[in-house]
């Protein structure tokens, strides 16, 4: 298939593209810090009461760092996972509006995970120390949340779908909103996850594994939840061995 | 019963049964015998129906609700119902073969002859005027012998002791879309359904194929009861003679024209596996690839009559599907659409929607130079809740306001209110109905002088609708009004 006609056909490529692009500043930014090992966290353990290693944090520049990384893993990892909603956006708008749908969509997705990265970057800048036994009980958390019926009932939300308006203002607030509302499901059915890769300092492949699992999780009938569960669970042991 | 080849069985038309001593009347004592089997039984009737789906309050439905198989079997082979997909005419074919082993096995062990095949409603015969009436061996609750019929449920469309489907539900347009497999992107959904992956009901709003629209989820509208919810819909005897005759169609569609053929795509053909059981409760295993040729299909069969009920008339107008394309088809482009949020009422609703010239023009010359433009209306993200039935889809001018609107096709509400659950695998995007315009676009313009700016779409109720709508909780919407060139 020519290149011109399989771009005509998939209007979402550049988001894609923008995925794959923050997939390499990701890598390039955090495997040296997590080159030869899993993690792990450590970025608490300054003395002083919580507000007082905040401010330490804040002033190191590791806040901006964390949370820069944080924003960056969401681009890479978030609209992979909603690519039937990309192309139902696409598909769905007139054609001279589809970048900007697609644009409004993904950063509705964003959101509720910029949002929810503020909240979990100050968790962890405020985590006293040593980091890496808050790692080995988050990939436990992300391993018990994986099989309650509320990350079930988020994972089939994800599928849904809402009408667009087709112009105007309107159809700028639905494009939004719509990807707002698949951002919100996605955090719902994946904070524990991240929240366990965010204490995982960003390692690499820590984020190709629960990218991995996200994928397969969306991507089937009855999603194998409790493998996953598993598999996180596998991980939370792993740290607290090698602690 | 015996087919044209040793071993393969003839399916023949339930017009022409009469209940003695021939396949409807061992049909009726096979379902009886079935019904007397425990739920965890995998050859029951009660099993057998929860294989296309099952009801999170089975008892509240009137259906059998214990004992449970256990949760790795009700995974396994329970809730498997392929709709709005590609798959839907290959999964339907193979769990209608298994029941038909079994049913078959079941005739057997009653003292009846081998080689039962299971009957077909044929409701499209124009040529016998009894064929839109529920046939008269599912009618009555009385069995003739103080007992109760078997092939008889509560709850259907029956009014004043008929139960006859309205003539647009039986309609057969579907059997000029030379596509099989088609788009779920706004434009033609092809004969099958869109190509998609393995799911139980829609994923990211899910889009309905022509045959599955019209006449499949409109019969089950009709009929009513069990039938309307798919959740319940195989508890209902008559369910897989109406099935038996929706695989037929696809049979007819495959003779009507040598363009007509089934996709060669190697995702519907080897890449999804179902897994059913048959008779004596083995495991059936099978992919689309074993299902294309009826004669390998289990113990085989045929049909009595896949001759084309349009005509041949229509083939002959029917350019062939080579002919009309010059090269990929480019993708689907929307030209118009409603606002969002359209509320049906008992009383059906209206809608215009605005085609944007931008639009237009971009589409017409992208489309053009590969083939001829089709316009096809969709009426998406359906939602409700409770049993609705179905509607009458009418579009115009507005300037013609005064004329007849223009009979578009059928909006189907069979699976609506499951698709519209939280709980479901849609999510609750609810369904997508696309009706093929192009031909009254083209009657708009030279009868009407429309000036392609706006176009009205007029819902109404059918009869059977008005009936189901009198019931408490039910409520249905439409997403959006939309219109594609593809």
């Amino acid at each position: 298939m020519p290149a011109a006609t399989w771009l005509d056909r998939h209007p979402e490529w550049w988001v894609l593209a923008l995925s794959a692009g923050a997939w390499l500043a990701l890598v390039w930014f955090t495997a040296p810090m997590a080159a030869g090992s899993l993690c792990i966290v450590g970025r608490g353990g300054l003395a002083g009461d919580v507000a007082g290693r905040l401010m330490a944090q804040w002033r190191t520049g590791a806040l901006d760092q964390m949370l820069g990384t944080w924003a960056m893993m969401a681009l890479a990892m978030a609209p992979p996972l909603t690519m039937p909603m990309l192309r139902y956006v696409a598909a769905r708008s007139f054609a001279f509006r589809r970048m900007r749908a697609l644009a409004l969509f993904v950063i509705g997705l964003l959101c509720p995970w910029l949002a929810a990265g503020v909240l979990g970057v100050a968790l962890l800048a405020a985590a006293p120390a040593p980091g890496g036994r808050f790692g080995a009980i988050a990939f436990v958390l992300a391993a018990l949340w994986e099989i309650t019926p509320f990350k079930r009932r988020a994972l089939r939300r994800c599928h849904r779908t809402m009408p667009l308006a087709a112009d105007g203002w309107r159809a700028d607030r639905d494009c939004f909103a719509f990807g707002c509302a698949r951002g919100q499901d996605c955090l719902i059915g994946c904070w524990a996850m991240m929240l366990a890769v965010m204490f995982a300092d960003h390692a690499p492949a820590a984020i190709l594994v629960t990218q991995a699992m996200a994928f397969a999780q969306r991507r089937v009938r009855e999603p194998r939840v409790e493998c996953c569960a598993v598999v996180l669970a596998a991980f939370g042991a792993l740290l607290l061995v090698r602690l | 019963m015996s087919g044209s080849a040793p071993g393969v069985r003839t399916r023949r038309s339930v017009l022409r049964l009469t209940g003695q001593n021939d396949d409807l009347f061992w049909y009726g004592r096979a379902v009886e015998a079935l019904k007397k089997l425990a739920l965890n039984d995998p050859t029951s009737w009660w099993y057998q129906a929860a294989v296309h789906g099952f009801p999170a309050d089975p008892a509240g439905a009137g259906l059998q609700s214990a004992p449970l198989p256990p949760q790795q079997d009700r995974t396994t082979f329970w809730n498997q119902c392929q709709h709005q997909t590609a798959f839907f005419l290959p999964w339907h074919r193979g769990y209608l073969g298994c029941f038909e082993e079994i049913i078959a096995a079941t005739v057997v062990s009653l003292g009846g002859p081998a080689g039962w095949a299971l009957p077909y409603w044929n409701y499209s015969d124009t040529t016998n005027s009894n064929a839109p009436l529920l046939p008269a061996a599912f009618l009555n609750r009385d069995d003739g012998q103080g007992g109760v019929n078997p092939l008889w449920v509560d709850g259907r469309n029956v009014v004043q002791g008929v139960l006859q489907l309205d003539q647009d539900a039986v309609n057969l347009n579907c059997l000029t879309d030379g596509v099989f497999e088609g788009s779920s992107r706004g434009g033609d959904p092809g004969f099958g359904g869109p190509s998609t992956g393995f799911h139980h009901q829609a994923v990211s709003n899910g889009v309905f194929g022509m045959l599955e629209s019209v006449p499949h989820n409109v019969v089950h509208d009709e009929v009513g009861g069990w039938m309307s919810d798919p959740d319940t819909a195989a508890a209902d005897p008559i369910f897989w003679l109406h099935h038996a005759n929706i695989d037929r169609l696809w049979e007819v569609w495959r003779n009507r024209n040598p363009a007509f053929v089934n996709p060669a795509d190697p995702n519907w053909l080897t890449g999804q596996t179902f897994t059913l059981h048959g008779a004596q409760a083995r495991v059936v295993r099978y992919q689309s690839a074993d299902m294309v040729n009826t004669a390998n299909v289990l113990h085989g069969y045929n049909y009595d009559d896949i001759s084309d009920p349009l005509g041949a008339a229509q083939v002959a107008a029917q350019p062939p599907v080579a002919a009309m394309t010059a090269g990929p088809r480019p993708p689907p482009a929307m030209v118009g659409a409603s606002a969002t949020g359209i509320p049906v009422g008992a009383q059906g609703n209206n809608a215009r929607i605005a085609i944007n010239q931008t639009a237009h023009q971009a589409a017409i010359a992208a489309l053009a130079p590969v083939h001829q433009p089709r316009a096809f209306l969709n009426i998406e993200n359906v939602t409700g809740t409770g049993r609705t039935g179905s509607y009458k889809v009418y579009v115009n001018t507005p300037a013609a306001a005064g004329q007849p609107p223009l009979f578009a096709g059928m909006l189907s509400t069979f699976g609506i209110a499951k698709a519209t659950r939280d709980s479901s695998h849609t999510g609750g995007s609810g369904g997508t109905t696309v009706l093929d315009i192009t031909s009254l676009l083209d009657q708009l313009r030279r009868e009407r002088n429309w000036d392609g700016g706006h176009l009205d779409v007029s819902i109404v109720p059918t009869d059977a609708a008005r009936m189901m709508r009198a019931a408490p909780d039910t409520s249905l919407q439409i997403g959006r009004l939309s219109v594609y060139y593809h």
